[in-house]
This record gives C-alpha cells, sequence and structure tokens, in this order.
C-alpha cells in the first residue's frame, strides 16, 4: 500500500517541477520582450528633470499625467494618427480584397499561364521595396498625387505574400466543395463570399493584422509623398519629436504610448484569430 | 421524364482517356449502378451528366434535351460526393437549404422542404450542428438531404458510402434503394464495390477504361458475363480461367488446359465453331468446382490437383488448388476439412461452363 503512493508522490513532484521550470524560462523571455515596453511607458510618465537622472528611474513615482496633453499639443498626433488609420485601414482592405480575388483563381480557376503568373507573383516577394521605391515615386509625382491618400495607399493595395498565403489555404479547401457550389447555382464570386472566405477567417485575420501592423509603421514612403502638415502620418510625427532636446524625450514617449495604442487594442481584439491562423490548417473531414 | 443518356460519349484529360465512346440510356425513375475498378472513369461520368465536366464528344441528354451546353445549376440533377461535401461552417440546416437559397424560394417554403427532408432522414435534431459535430453515417445523411430538397429529377451519388464502416454500409445501402422508392427519380449510383451494386442496383452498367463492358440486371452479368473483364471482375472468389486448346478424341470434343481437360458437350462444340485457331479461355466460377466425393455421374471435367491453401469462411471454404501451372479456387462445403498439400480430383460441371474467345475476350455463347 505505500509503495505506490510513494512512487505517486515523486511523479507528482516531477510533473510539478517540469511545470515550474517551464514557467521560469517563460517568465524571463516574456520579461525580455516586455521590458522595453515597460521603459517607453515609464518615461512617458516621468518628469523632465527625472528623465535624465542616472540611474535611470525605473517607476514612475510621481506619474507626470500631463505629458500626454503636451505631446497632442505640441504637435497635431490625432491628424497624424488620424491619417495613417486611414492609409492602414485602405491598404489593408485592398490587400484582402486583391489577394482574395487573385488567390481564388490560382487555387480554383483553370487558365493558361497560371503557373507562370504565379510564379510571377512569387518574384515579387524577393524583391525589395526599396528597389521600386523610385520608379514608384516618379510614378506617383507624375499623377501629382503627392499630399494624398491615393499616394500613400495606392502603391500598396496588392501584395505578393497575401496573394501567396491566401491561395496555399485555399488550396485545402477540396476541389467537391466547389463542385457541390456550382450545381446548386453558385457562381465564383459567390461562391468566395459564402464558402471560401468564411473558411479562411483565421487566415485573413492574420493577414490584416500584418497588414495593418506594416502599413502603420511605415516610415519612408510617407516621408517622400508628404510635405503638408496635415498629410503627415503618425511615425513621421514621432520621428519629427524626436529630432529635439534630450529633457523633452519624455514628451516623445507620451507620444509612442498614443500613437502605440491603436495596434495594441488591434492585437487584443485579433488575439484570438491570430493565433489560429498562425497555427490550424483549418479544415478537416 | 428524367432518363439520361450517354450518346458516344467521350472525355479524355491530356493523354487519358476518361470516358470512351461511351452510350448507355438510364431508364427513367431507374436506379442504376456504375461499377467499374478505381481509375475507370466513373466519376467523370458523372461529372460529364452534372455538367461539371464538358463531353469532348457525342452528347449527354437529360430527358428529352441535349445539355452539352446548359449550365450545371439548370439540369436539375443533384450529385453526392464520396466525401459529401458539406461545408464546415455551416449548419446542417444551411447546408441542406443551401440549394435552396440560390433558387429565390421563400423562407416558408424553404424551411418546410428542409424540415421534410431531415425528417425523412432522421435529422430533425441535429439540424444546429456543424457537420464537424456529426458521425460519419449522420454526415452522409445531411449530404443526401441536401440533394433531396432540391428535388433534382437526376441523383448522382458518387461513392456515398464508401466511408461508412461495413455494417453502416449495409444498413445505408437498404436505406438507399427504400428511399429510391419512396422519390421515384433516376439514380445514378457510382460504386467500385461489386457486392454493393449487385445487391443495390436494378441494372448494372460495368466500365472499364472508360469503356462500357456490359449492361445488365444483377443475374445477367453473373450468370452472362460479356467478356473476360467482367467475368473476372463480377464475383468473389474470382472465376476461375483456362486457356485451353481445342482437340478431338474419338468424336469427343475436348479443351485441353495445363491443368486438366474437360469434355465438351455437342450443343458447345456447335458454339465453339466460330474459332478459327482452335483455343479457347473456358471460365469456371469457383462454387462450380466440385471435388470428387460430391460429383454426380455423368460426362464432367475432370482436374487432378493439390490443396494450396484453404481459407474458412465459416459456413464455407474458399480453397486455392494447383493444376498443372494454373490455380484454381474452389468455394466448398465447410463440413469436410482439407490438409494442404493432400491431392484430389475436381469435377467441373459443364452446363456452368463460360467460354471466352482469347483473342477478343468476348463470350462465346452456346446456340
Ligand atoms: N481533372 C482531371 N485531370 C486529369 N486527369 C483526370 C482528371 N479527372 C480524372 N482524371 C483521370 O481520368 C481517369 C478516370 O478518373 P475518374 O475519377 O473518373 O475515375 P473513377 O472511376 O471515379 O475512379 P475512383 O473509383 O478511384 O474514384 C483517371 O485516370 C484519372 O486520373
Ligand atoms: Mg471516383
Amino acid at each position: 500500500m505505500d509503495l505506490p503512493t510513494a512512487r505517486q508522490g515523486v511523479e507528482r513532484y516531477r510533473r510539478w517541477a517540469g511545470y515550474a521550470l517551464r514557467y521560469a524560462v517563460l517568465l524571463v523571455v516574456a520579461g525580455i520582450v516586455v521590458f522595453p515596453i515597460y521603459m517607453t511607458v515609464v518615461n512617458s510618465l516621468l518628469s523632465s528633470t527625472s528623465i535624465i537622472a542616472w540611474p535611470p528611474e525605473l517607476f514612475p513615482f510621481d506619474p507626470q499625467w500631463d505629458n500626454f496633453r503636451k505631446a497632442l499639443d505640441e504637435v497635431p498626433l490625432m491628424r497624424y494618427m488620424l491619417n495613417s488609420l486611414i492609409m492602414a485601414g485602405v491598404i489593408v482592405i485592398g490587400q484582402l480584397v486583391t489577394s482574395a480575388l487573385a488567390a481564388y483563381a490560382f487555387a480554383f480557376l483553370r487558365f493558361p499561364g497560371r503557373t507562370f503568373l504565379f510564379i510571377l507573383f512569387l518574384s515579387t516577394l524577393m524583391v525589395p521595396w526599396e528597389v521600386s521605391i523610385v520608379p514608384n515615386f516618379q510614378t506617383i509625382q507624375r499623377l501629382d498625387w503627392l499630399d494624398s491618400y491615393q499616394a500613400l495607399t495606392v502603391p500598396f493595395l496588392a501584395t505578393g505574400l497575401g496573394t501567396f498565403l491566401l491561395r496555399q489555404h485555399f488550396l485545402t479547401i477540396p476541389q467537391e466543395l466547389r463542385d457541390a457550389a456550382a450545381i446548386d447555382g453558385y457562381g465564383h464570386i459567390r461562391f468566395l463570399i459564402f464558402v471560401v472566405l468564411p473558411l479562411s477567417r483565421a487566415v485573413l485575420a492574420a493577414l490584416a493584422v500584418f497588414g495593418f501592423l506594416q502599413a502603420w509603421n511605415q516610415y519612408l514612403w510617407p516621408l517622400l509623398v508628404t510635405n503638408e502638415e496635415n498629410m503627415r502620418t503618425v511615425q513621421i510625427g514621432l520621428a519629427a519629436l524626436r529630432g529635439r532636446e534630450v529633457d523633452t524625450f519624455n514628451i516623445t514617449m507620451a507620444a509612442t504610448v498614443i500613437s502605440a495604442l491603436p495596434i495594441l487594442i488591434m492585437l487584443v481584439l485579433f488575439q484570438r484569430q491570430l493565433v489560429r491562423g498562425l497555427t490550424a490548417g483549418a479544415l478537416k473531414g | 421524364m428524367s432518363r439520361v443518356v450517354f450518346d458516344h460519349v467521350t472525355k479524355s484529360f491530356g493523354d487519358v482517356v476518361a470516358v470512351a465512346d461511351l452510350s448507355l440510356e438510364v431508364h427513367d425513375k431507374e436506379f442504376l449502378v456504375l461499377l467499374g475498378p478505381s481509375g475507370c472513369g466513373k466519376s467523370t461520368a458523372l461529372r460529364l451528366v452534372a455538367g461539371l465536366e464538358d463531353p469532348a464528344e457525342g452528347n449527354i441528354i437529360i430527358g428529352d434535351r441535349i445539355v452539352n451546353n446548359v449550365e450545371a445549376k439548370n439540369r436539375n440533377v443533384a450529385m453526392v460526393f464520396q466525401n459529401y461535401a458539406l461545408f464546415p461552417h455551416m449548419s446542417v440546416y444551411d447546408n441542406m437549404a443551401f440549394g435552396l437559397r440560390m433558387r429565390r424560394i421563400p423562407r416558408r417554403e424553404r424551411d418546410q422542404k428542409v424540415l421534410d427532408a431531415a425528417r425523412m432522414l432522421g435529422l430533425q435534431d441535429l439540424l444546429r450542428r456543424r457537420p464537424g459535430e456529426l458521425s460519419g453515417g449522420q454526415r452522409q445523411r445531411v449530404a443526401l438531404g441536401r440533394a433531396i430538397v432540391r428535388n433534382p429529377s437526376v441523383f448522382l451519388m458518387d461513392e456515398p458510402l464508401s466511408n461508412l464502416d461495413a455494417k453502416l454500409r449495409v444498413q445505408t445501402r437498404r436505406e438507399l434503394v427504400k428511399l429510391h422508392r419512396q422519390l421515384e427519380t433516376t439514380v445514378i449510383f457510382v460504386t467500385h464495390d461489386q457486392v454493393e451494386a449487385m445487391t443495390m442496383g436494378a441494372r448494372i452498367a460495368i466500365i472499364h477504361e472508360g469503356a462500357l463492358q456490359q449492361v445488365g440486371d444483377p443475374q445477367e452479368v453473373y450468370q452472362h458475363p460479356a467478356n473476360l473483364f467482367v467475368a473476372s471482375f463480377i464475383g468473389s472468389p474470382a472465376m476461375n480461367f483456362f486457356h485451353s486448346e481445342l482437340r478431338l478424341h474419338d468424336d469427343q470434343l475436348m479443351a485441353h488446359s495445363s491443368g486438366g481437360r474437360f469434355p465438351l458437350s455437342e450443343e458447345q462444340a456447335r458454339a465453339l465453331a466460330v474459332l478459327k485457331e482452335g483455343k479457347v479461355i473456358v471460365g469456371v466460377r469457383p462454387e462450380h468446382i466440385l471435388p470428387d466425393w460430391e460429383a454426380e455421374e455423368g460426362p464432367e471435367a475432370g482436374l487432378d490437383v493439390v490443396v494450396d491453401t484453404v481459407e474458412s469462411m465459416g459456413h464455407e471454404q474458399h480453397v486455392t488448388f494447383s493444376a498443372g501451372d494454373t490455380t484454381v479456387v474452389a468455394r466448398l462445403d465447410a463440413a469436410r476439412s482439407l490438409q494442404e498439400g493432400e491431392r484430389l480430383r475436381l469435377r467441373i460441371d459443364r452446363a456452368h461452363m463460360h467460354f471466352f474467345d482469347p483473342d477478343s475476350g468476348q463470350r462465346i455463347e452456346r446456340e
């Protein structure tokens, strides 16, 4: 009677130790990831004297909430954010629409040159964006689109990566579903809307978040194509703040925190879909 | 009128000829089984009727209309797919109502139709579930339900039972036959399982390499296989074949094979006179081979054989013998046990011999 319980005790202890170790590692990694973000928040709440103090303060004992108001006063941060939001929103919607349509054609339609075109799409992934920045700029300039939302968005409305990812997912949707829908009178567009897209929600969400982040964080291109204050995006506004004296660093940090809020909110909202989109091959049986 | 006619239909994919000059009429309200080995073009034939593939040559006729250029949705056919093709993100109700939505059928009528079909199939309590939450048999019934609510003039079923376990398959087989009687529509049922074909079909069309081999009711294809392919494909264990030469012994025509020799009746001899080279393939079903102790007196063929393997089925045994360089399979009564290596003499009832032309593979019929 004694022996099994003793063994069980050892087992339980082992399992517990395993958990403890795992969580310790996770905590360390999480700390490394979170620390810079934490410091940004701390700095955004320090006064201009304590921000240049040495050693640096690790906790805002006297939080200066006023910093946020100052940040909003000093530059038209709200306007920048609105611009960024419009830009990122249009880009995300455009990318989802164009990649879904292109991916559908590659996955479900048979047409001459399909493989060639698909490889062409893929090859755009190998060309870094910087290579095309000059010709793109010239095009925008010639269209007289400088300082406009078109300039900020149109070059990014299609994406090879999005098309590729969606196509790979669409290929996991059985051809039989297409056949069944065709017999029931569903054309390609209806089949896409009522069957393919609902079955791809997770991938679409991942793609949207990814595209939004990328658009939101853009710097070089908005800098090139906008000059007017009211067309600037948030990253450019932040950079302008950064270029000033050291003791307003707290204001810059406050602006940074504000500008990160939309992304934070989005990540929280989409977290579930994101994880599923990255892990699951959503179809079975 | 919802007969379906294949009129010299050919369809190929690149070099592969999936359907080769197929001519076949499926009668109105008939349950026809398309039977053939994997890759013989059964699914392609169904898809041609559904309008999912276009024939390269020939015509598909539904009712009295050539439908070659009619879109799938306007053919009024419904198809049940091998993997059911249910939409995983929709409830059972939505899956069944899927085709009705596109037809602008008013909501109340739609509800009624779905409910009726669900009741008929015993699905009424599952309407809210997703396909992922159903068992294989239930999914299969949802797929059927989706087809039924459309009230099609032709049902196309592509191996709808192949994903069910053996017991459920037998049960569903019966339900399908009953359902067909209830619905009174034309059904084309595809399978590669001859037992399924024999038990379900009013008529069976046997296809091999895209070409039609024989059409007939189960008895007919079993007792009068039109050629070597049908003879070997239908029946389990398969028919035994003896490559033989015709020789005369004292006015008695005999078929000589390496395994033994079979005396032929006058009638058979007359039928075989069409063979110029004097060569014939003799086919005998395993149940028509009897060990000597059971054979009755009479002019029967004899084979001297050695027992190879014995497979017991409980009520009978399947015994493999070697006779010369051919192997012979017989279905014998389980009562008498046989030992491996045992020698004995087999007799064959001459009335049950089938003859085939070795060149063309075609059956040579008596008379
Ligand atoms: N879309 C296609 N493209 C190329 N070849 C095809 C296509 N569809 C079918 N085939 C070929 O046509 C032949 C017949 O195929 P089909 O699917 O009709 O066979 P089947 O009798 O239904 O077989 P199974 O019992 O395995 O389902 C096969 O050789 C197959 O490889
Ligand atoms: Mg098939």
